[in-house]
């Protein structure tokens, strides 16, 4: 069996939640300082990928990159290459759908942030840069990893979007998703268990670790109190 | 040094108009729950920005409307320990003081840190994470943290509110001790009438976001002049008083009171009061409401009609058991023990 797109799968998921984390991250902090009408925009705009069906998403992304959009053409005549049809214009794809669900974890999470730290850090001298890195980000921890490893999960299964920007070319774009689908599809039901299997184990040790992780912080606390 | 606040703040339907000066080496802020003590606190920390007005520490102005100055927090040299330490949490105790600690080599740091760890009698607990500590070492790490830096001004807010009783004492003093070899002046929020009283020379009243000016604090616990100091002070009684012709009586009672012109108000203790079986004279009727018994004390409510204030009045425990509530009791104020109050 090739083991190609468990491969492909991971290496998507891994560059694409390395760069979610950090965006993600960064639009929590600054949207959740905004006032509130501009606050409700942008969470409705930044949530969007989560409700609309993963298609619309890859037909939006072929507009905007795809070799006829103003964007890809311009890339394609600069530098002969093509952001669609690759392995890695998978990153796009998932990126996009898996954004929602760490800004929107990592919002939850910096509300629930006690402020008064924040504001003895600033009398200490601290610069808010270490304040946000050092002191809220640890604070915040748990949310954060929770939904970091969730769109983890979500880029690992990520289907629509993906097989529309990168189509299925074995050994080159094929994803675990991807390949299911078209080994289903020429009738290999064999091999398609096996990916099957595969899928349902990954899912499933993610979700143990997001259990872990909650339980952890849980147990943590419980033993100790939460502090402030 | 002096500390100069003069600044005007609109909180949804709550408005701020907190006006003092203050020279002395510690000012406590004194007020009810919800009267602006804190918010002022955090206008002077710089993590609330007033709408008006102006803020000085030691000559430097850090904020002024008018001359669009608002020096951020870090620049005030100000040392702020909010009601619940806010210890970062993330951090051991010695890295909570050392984070604080920038542009300094090493092994300078590690001795600074080791130097406050010693005076806060804190080496013990030096590794252990704010979590795991007591509530006493917590606020120590807080004010060595707060100390660190030598700031001219020290901002406390609350600081025993969320401590035992039992534990309180040996805290007290450690405070006392730290206020004492600390070369800056003290700004020390609190409800608390033994707090302030312990550890402050000056008082400024706030009272419903309004400030008066500061007092020296044996005068207000002495002689309190108006309505918000006595209840502050913690004067049980305080009833208003009406004049007609040459007398002046208490309104809600009728109890006659020296005529003293220009006040309002009296308040009294629960010992300037007696109580003594009915007699004929009506003026001074009044009803048991309620009885309440404390360690060692003994008190009885007292009204005229069931929409007065009652008053609190200590009795002997003899009388605590002799009357009972609904009995009719005739009233004997001492009119040396009275305050009269604008």
């Amino acid at each position: 069996m090739d083991l190609y797109p468990l491969l492909n799968s991971i290496r998507i998921s891994v560059i694409s939640i390395c760069f979610v984390f950090f965006i993600g991250l960064f639009f929590a902090y600054y949207i959740s300082k905004m006032p509130t009408f501009l606050k409700g925009v942008f969470d409705v705009v930044f949530t969007l990928p989560l409700v609309l069906p993963p298609t619309v998403v890859g037909f939006i992304l072929l507009t905007l990159l795809g070799p006829n959009s103003v964007i890809g053409g311009f890339f394609v005549e600069s530098f002969n290459v093509s952001l669609t049809m690759n392995w890695w214009s998978a990153i796009f794809s998932t990126s996009v759908v898996i954004f929602p669900l760490m800004y929107r974890t990592a919002r939850g999470a910096f509300q629930s942030f006690d402020n008064t730290l924040s504001d003895v850090g600033k009398t200490l001298g601290l610069s808010n840069t270490y304040i946000f890195w050092k002191i809220k980000v640890p604070y915040c921890k748990q949310g954060l990893i929770a939904g970091a490893v969730l769109a983890f999960a979500r880029a690992l299964g990520e289907y629509g979007a993906t097989s529309m920007i990168c189509g299925y070319i074995p050994g080159k774009t094929a994803t675990i998703s991807t390949t299911v689908y078209q080994l289903w599809r020429i009738g290999d039901d064999e091999i398609v268990l096996k990916w099957v299997i595969i899928n349902i184990v990954i899912s499933a040790v993610v979700l143990l670790v997001i259990n872990f992780v909650e339980n952890y912080y849980q147990r943590k606390e419980a033993k100790y109190g939460s502090y402030c | 040094m002096a500390l100069i606040v003069d600044i005007k703040k609109k909180l949804g339907n709550f408005s701020l108009n907190v006006s003092f000066e203050t020279n002395s080496k510690s000012t406590a802020l004194f007020g009810l729950s919800g009267s602006g003590k804190s918010v002022t606190l955090k206008c002077i920390a710089g993590v609330m920005n007033p709408d008006s007005g102006k803020i000085i520490i030691d000559g430097v102005t850090v904020f002024d409307s008018e001359k669009r100055i608002n020096l951020p927090p870090q620049k005030r040299e100000i040392g702020y320990v909010p009601q619940n330490y806010a210890l970062f949490p993330d951090m051991t105790v010695a890295e909570n003081i050392s984070c604080v600690l920038k542009n300094m080599k090493k092994s300078e740091k590690t001795n600074v840190v080791e130097a406050y760890l010693n005076t806060f009698d804190l080496a013990d607990v030096k590794y252990l994470y704010p979590h795991q500590l007591s509530g006493g070492q917590a606020q120590r790490v807080a004010l060595a943290r707060a100390l660190v830096l030598k700031p001219k001004l020290l901002l406390l807010d609350e600081p025993f509110s969320s401590l035992d009783e039992q534990i309180k004492t040996q805290l007290e003093l450690n405070l006392i001790n730290t206020i004492n070899s600390y070369d800056g002046k003290v700004l020390l929020v609190s409800h608390n009438k033994h707090e302030v009283y312990k550890f402050c020379d000056n008082i400024c009243v706030v009272d419903n976001g309004f400030a008066e000016s500061c007092i020296y604090t044996q005068s207000i616990f002495k002689n309190p002049s108006t309505k918000i100091q006595a209840v502050l002070v913690g004067i049980d009684n305080v009833c208003d008083v009406i004049c007609e012709q040459k007398d002046m009586f208490i309104t809600s009672f009728g109890i006659k009171v020296p005529k003293k012109s220009g006040y309002k108000s009296v308040a009294f203790y629960p010992d300037a009061i007696s109580l003594m079986n009915e007699q004929t004279d009506s003026s001074c009727k009044a009803k048991i409401v309620s009885k309440i018994c404390d360690i060692n004390k003994f008190f009885i409510f007292v009204q005229r009609n069931n929409n007065s204030t009652p008053i609190k009045v200590e009795v002997s425990k003899n009388k605590y058991e002799q009357f009972d509530v609904g009995n009719t009791v005739c009233l004997n104020l001492e009119h040396s023990k009275l305050f009269y109050l604008k």
